[in-house]
């Protein structure tokens, strides 16, 4: 479903943030891609939503070429960034709306809405809220909402969990098994080992733009996935 | 898409303070403007039949055939639009001043200030976070994650933005047309009210092309404190500068005298030639006496004799001679074809060096205008100024179509005059005239009756400024498409 092959960008001031990347999220999967800050994730995700061209390599979603042919390959996939910011004057429900109507989901009922403010643990009255009183957790489970709204097989997510209360990123956690169970290929970028150990299907190792690793889940099911990072971001070094 | 991206930027406007602002602002300033210009429209209106009255007057009183020619009447009556637009003044004197010196020293309010200054203010203000604003709060990162292209977007941000900005201004709009209909003093016809549709339209043209200015500036930073910075910079540089370095830089450009300066040589000129005058005169007096000797001491020894037959001095007496002797007859009469000549002469020459001293002037005073309009024109401010004041009679043009329309009538005025005069000198044909020339009675003369230049000529004139609007439209849009399909958004 989301495809990397030998992806490389290179910013203007010659910083090299992905160099040859490639791996696949297949539908039904959940890929996490871990690394710290600077290692690449984002790039990737920038890269597959066409906010900047690759300097080589590809990147596709559902067979699309996200550079080549951008707004058909985001047909296929929905975005939730690390603070999902909405258009504060507006109400849950409005934005809900705008989102979909972008999406190409027209004439949604209220029932569609309740169903999802459900879907994401938010209750129906909020909908009629407006987006600046909403808190950070809220406006994340919106972000999702949204998401679910347009219901594409694919899924980006960065650092997703990231400023959410504990309770709050356990129901997003929930939420991500019920998209997997959907057959939604899920690619998110987290710094959280412990989130990514208890929902990743598989984890990528990112570092300074290299993909250093990829665990399957029963690697790291009965391990401590931490140390295997640890390790691996090591051996990287060794090797660089 | 285009539509939900529209309706999303109309309402994200709407609901946002600064609609409430700009709402307010508008009708508030729109109201007081027209109360006080048709306040003022009132009174001109007063002036102006009063000044008419007078003129028939004057003519019913002292039009004696000498006189006329100043009494001619012809007043401009004050613009129709007059309730919404200062137009230039013409009568602006010292006594105006000290009635009312306020005015003088404050900027006039008027419809084009509030579309020239307010509202470009206002565009600017919609507009200058219409990317940057999106970008920093990250919600155009999740807009642009959709099948949607950036075309798309900036095309919906123009349209609903204009749309919620114009929202204000012709909501003010309909308060004047309100208010204009209900006052009895303001008479519109059906062409007045088109060239307030037509006025309308270019103001639209006006205020897109800043809030495009914004749109543009947006697309260029990553800030929307530095961009409201820019915007700023732009809209002063752009709405002050210009309109008032064009003409200055002109003046460099293409000096002109003064007028005084102007009118110091004309009266240099006319002495110069009234100096070759009496030169000529007096070598004429040398040479009749050579040729006349004695004969012509007879008339030298008269006072003021060499005046000949004028009615003042020795006039009669040089009358009685010449009667009475041929020969000094024939002297004199040769001697006043002489002078006459060369006063004829001395006339021609002065005045034509004086004509072609005032040609000059005017002349180059026209080149040094046309070019001030033209630098100042690389404005919008200053392009939909002129669209402004041609559609509605309120600016240079309107005045030289006024002159015009008065020389015309000028004409008509002199021919009827010709037809009184001569039946008045036929009436008295063995009467000597009376100082002043015979009284005319001039009760059916033709009225003037001012009447505005077609909505067709006043198009055809600001057509090419409303281009050069709609051509800054386009720049400008060009522009931040071309920025924005690069924009960084992340």
């Amino acid at each position: 479903m989301i495809q990397i092959n030998e992806l490389t960008k290179r910013y203007e001031d010659g910083v090299l943030a992905l160099d040859h990347v490639s791996y696949r999220v297949e539908p039904g999967e959940i890929f996490c891609l871990l690394g710290a800050n600077g290692a690449g994730k984002t790039t990737t995700i920038n890269i597959l939503l066409d906010f900047i061209p690759p300097t080589s390599g590809s990147a596709t979603i559902n067979g699309h070429d996200c550079n080549k042919f951008p707004l058909e390959a985001k047909k296929y996939v929905s975005y939730v960034s690390e603070n999902v910011q909405l258009y504060g004057m507006f109400t849950a429900r409005q934005n809900l709306a705008f989102f979909a109507e972008l999406a190409g989901k027209k004439g949604l009922r209220k029932k569609d809405y309740d169903d999802v403010m459900r879907m994401v643990g938010l209750p129906e009255r909020v909908l009629k809220m407006r987006l600046k009183h909403f808190s950070k957790g809220m406006r994340q489970k919106l972000g999702i909402a949204i998401a679910l709204l347009k219901d594409p097989p694919a899924i980006l997510m960065d650092e997703p969990t990231s400023g959410l209360d504990p309770t709050s990123a356990q129901e997003f956690l929930d939420q991500l098994r019920r998209l997997r169970e959907q057959g939604k290929a899920i690619l998110m970028t987290t710094h959280d080992i412990f989130r990514a150990k208890m929902i990743a299907d598989r984890v990528g190792i990112m570092k300074q733009g290299r993909l250093v690793a990829i665990r399957k889940r029963e690697d790291f099911k009965h391990a401590d996935l931490e140390q295997i990072y640890i390790r691996e971001m090591e051996s990287a070094e060794v090797i660089a | 898409m285009l539509k939900t991206i529209v309706t999303r930027e109309f309402l994200d406007n709407i609901l946002n303070l600064r609609f409430m602002i700009g709402l307010l602002l508008c009708l508030i300033v729109t109201v007081a403007c027209i109360i006080i210009l048709s306040h003022d429209y009132r009174q001109e209106l007063a002036d102006y039949s009063l000044r008419v009255n007078l003129q028939e007057e004057f003519l019913g009183k002292y039009a004696l055939a000498g006189w006329v020619g100043q009494l001619i009447p012809g007043q401009k009556p004050p613009e129709r639009f007059r309730p919404l637009i200062i137009g230039i003044p013409t009568n602006e004197s010292q006594d105006s001043f000290y009635d009312n010196p306020l005015p003088i020293l404050f900027p006039s309010l008027d419809f084009l200030f509030i579309v020239t200054i307010i509202m470009s203010l206002l565009a600017i203000l919609f507009s200058y976070d219409a990317i940057t604003g999106e970008r920093q709060s990250g919600t155009l990162r999740l807009v642009i994650a959709n099948s949607v292209s950036r075309t798309t977007i900036l095309l919906g941000k123009f349209i609903g933005g204009t749309a919620s900005l114009i929202i204000p201004f012709i909501l003010a709009i309909l308060v004047g047309v309100l208010y204009i209909n209900l006052n009895p003093n303001i008479q519109w016809d059906g062409s007045a009210w088109a060239e307030l549709a037509l006025l309308t339209a270019a103001s639209i043209t006006f205020i897109t092309s800043f809030y495009l200015l914004g749109l543009m500036v947006s697309t260029f930073s990553t800030h929307s404190a530095i961009s409201i910075l820019n915007c700023l910079f732009l809209w002063v540089f752009l709405v002050l500068v210009i309109p008032n370095v064009g003409p200055y830089v002109s003046a460099q450009l293409r000096r002109i005298p003064s007028i005084t300066a102007t009118a110091r040589r004309a009266e240099e000129l006319s002495r110069a030639c009234r100096e070759t005058w009496h030169q000529r005169r007096e070598e004429l007096v040398e040479q009749f006496r050579g040729k006349y000797g004695g004969l012509f001491s007879k008339l030298e020894a008269l006072d003021f004799g060499l005046i000949l037959y004028d009615d003042r001095g020795d006039a009669e007496k040089v009358q009685e001679l010449a009667a009475a002797d041929p020969q000094f007859k024939a002297m004199v009469d040769d001697f006043r074809g002489e002078v006459n000549r060369i006063g004829r002469e001395w006339q021609q020459a002065s005045s034509q060096a004086e004509d072609e001293l005032w040609t000059d002037l005017r002349t180059k005073a026209a080149a040094q205008t046309r070019l001030a309009k033209n630098l100042a024109g690389i404005s919008p401010l200053a392009d939909y100024v002129y669209v402004a004041r041609d559609l509605t009679g309120t600016g240079l043009r309107s005045l030289k179509y006024f002159e015009e329309f008065k020389g015309k009538y000028r004409r008509r005025f002199g021919e009827y005059k010709a037809k009184v005069t001569a039946a008045v000198v036929a009436a008295h044909k063995n009467e000597p005239s009376p100082p002043g020339g015979w009284f005319l009675d001039l009760r059916d003369h033709p009225r003037f009756v001012f009447q505005e230049e077609s909505l067709k000529g006043k198009l055809g004139a600001a057509l090419p400024y409303w281009g050069i609007l709609g051509l800054f439209n386009v720049v400008f849009f060009a522009a931040a498409f071309a920025k924005f399909m690069r924009y960084d958004v992340r």
